[in-house]
């Protein structure tokens, strides 16, 4: 007997850390889920629980695919790169710098998706899951260490 | 897209500014790298053609998108509350809205098995209704006319208005309901309405059997031979199983009624040679019809 409350409790988390890894976006991997569980509902008839979680991560990875797959995400991506043409490109971050010791994941994705892609703090904060404050204070951290660097360099 | 791409840089704070400069960072630059959505679609395998091949082309030599895949990866921020709580409604809400739908999906199950119900009570209404008239019929009736003084076998017996289920049922309700109706007067024993009320109805439908059947034999008891005859070989052609039978058996007493001895003895054939249950009553027929003289059955 399917007790639908119990399976989603204990797959949710891992689809979605799986829709994710895929999308890179957290709205997305939210929408996926969504659908994940929903065709699950659909189909529930069909499938054995003893295939859960691998089939929810093959309806995320289809999903996926059937998304990108559709013309419109390269003709935005050309899009958004030709109307950007006429700016200059900046630089990518020094990944020397990046790499520093004293820098955790989290400081380097904060940083990389600051000054290399230009988001927000709003933005980065939706993209990563922290909070908007949780953001400030590892770019703040990241600022502290990155200024040491270039200081220290300056200096040697 | 530009306007939305200077709107990124809006909310840098001084510090900021001062470091991006040191970096040699132009503000309000476009980024060289790709979005990460689509860095981690390529390396999900989920890109094909000219993206997945421009974006594996820029990951290749560039060592921050590489960083930032494994970092984000990393990272691994569990599921949100909120997260949870949206993802939870969106499917559960489609969930319950499915369940009120297979409710309503079973209600609409239940039609046709209360239209079969009602059917088969209509059915069982025309049975019963049936055995009272002919009980009716045998305590008030005149005697069963004789076709030949002395022959039980040529008996004009009233046969019982009988509908079968199947005939309600195989989508011919209109059909089935005005000949319901039209055999009210057959019932009560008013051939002369009765055929008023069946010629049209077999006109209308000249391929169904029953309408045809009852006019021939309503048509006999008005004696209107010649018209009782064509309608029960109608009736003949178009009948199955044992309303077949039982139209030919009709059919060969009107055509003795109407002087069609040869004619009659020929559906007789046809019944005595097939089984069911006028073949007894048909062999024993011919054999009378054969012994005696062909005249006397005309009226």
């Amino acid at each position: 007997m399917w007790d639908f409350d119990n399976i989603y409790r204990a797959h949710v988390d891992s689809v979605f850390r799986y829709a994710l890894s895929l999308v890179g976006s957290r709205s997305l991997a939210e929408d996926l889920t969504s659908e994940a569980f929903l065709a699950l509902l659909r189909h529930r008839d069909k499938i054995d629980e003893a295939r859960l979680p691998a089939w929810l991560f093959t309806v995320v990875k289809n999903r996926v695919v059937d998304h990108h797959r559709r013309r419109t995400t390269e003709q935005q991506y050309a899009d958004r790169s030709k109307s950007d043409q006429d700016k200059p490109a900046f630089p990518a971050f020094d990944a020397g710098l990046l790499e520093h010791k004293s820098l955790k994941p989290v400081h380097r994705v904060c940083l990389t998706l600051r000054y290399v892609h230009g988001m927000t703090r709003l933005e980065i904060a939706e993209t990563t899951g922290l909070s908007e404050t949780q953001v400030k204070g590892h770019l703040q951290y990241a600022l502290e260490i990155l200024r040491k660097v270039l200081v220290k360099d300056s200096s040697g | 897209m530009a306007k939305e791409t200077d709107l990124r840089w809006s909310d840098l704070e001084p510090e900021e500014e001062t470091l991006l400069k040191e970096l040699g960072v132009p503000i309000g630059g476009r980024p060289v790298c790709p979005p990460l959505d689509l860095l981690q679609a390529f390396h999900s395998g989920a890109l094909s053609g000219a993206l997945r091949r421009h974006i594996g082309g820029h990951v290749e030599h560039c060592r921050v998108c590489q960083i930032l895949s494994r970092d984000f990866a990393a990272m691994d921020v569990p599921l949100t509350k909120e997260e949870d709580a949206r993802i939870r409604a969106r499917v559960f809400k489609a969930h319950s809205g499915r369940q009120q739908l297979r409710r309503w999906q079973f209600l609409w199950l239940l039609i046709p098995a209360v239209a079969a119900a009602v059917l088969a009570v209509i059915a069982i209404w025309m049975h019963v209704g049936r055995q009272n008239h002919a009980r009716q019929l045998a305590s008030s009736a005149p005697p069963p006319q004789s076709l030949a003084a002395g022959s039980p076998v040529f008996t004009l017996e009233k046969p019982p208005v009988a509908l079968s289920v199947p005939l309600l049922m195989r989508g011919r309700q209109a059909y089935a309901a005005a000949l319901s109706s039209a055999l009210e007067p057959y019932e009560a024993g008013d051939y002369s309405s009765a055929v008023k009320r069946l010629d049209p109805l077999a006109r209308k439908y000249p391929q169904r059997a029953e309408a045809l059947f009852y006019l021939g034999v309503s048509e006999i008891f008005e004696a209107n031979y010649g018209a009782a005859a064509e309608s029960l070989k109608r009736a003949s052609a178009v009948a199955r199983g044992s309303l077949a039978s039982e139209c030919r058996w009709y059919l060969a007493l009107a055509e003795l009624h109407a002087g069609q001895p040869a004619n009659a003895a020929a559906t007789l054939e046809i019944l005595c040679e097939a089984a069911g249950v006028y073949q007894k009553r048909a062999c024993a027929g011919l054999k009378e019809l054969s012994s005696k003289n062909k005249a006397s059955f005309s009226r």
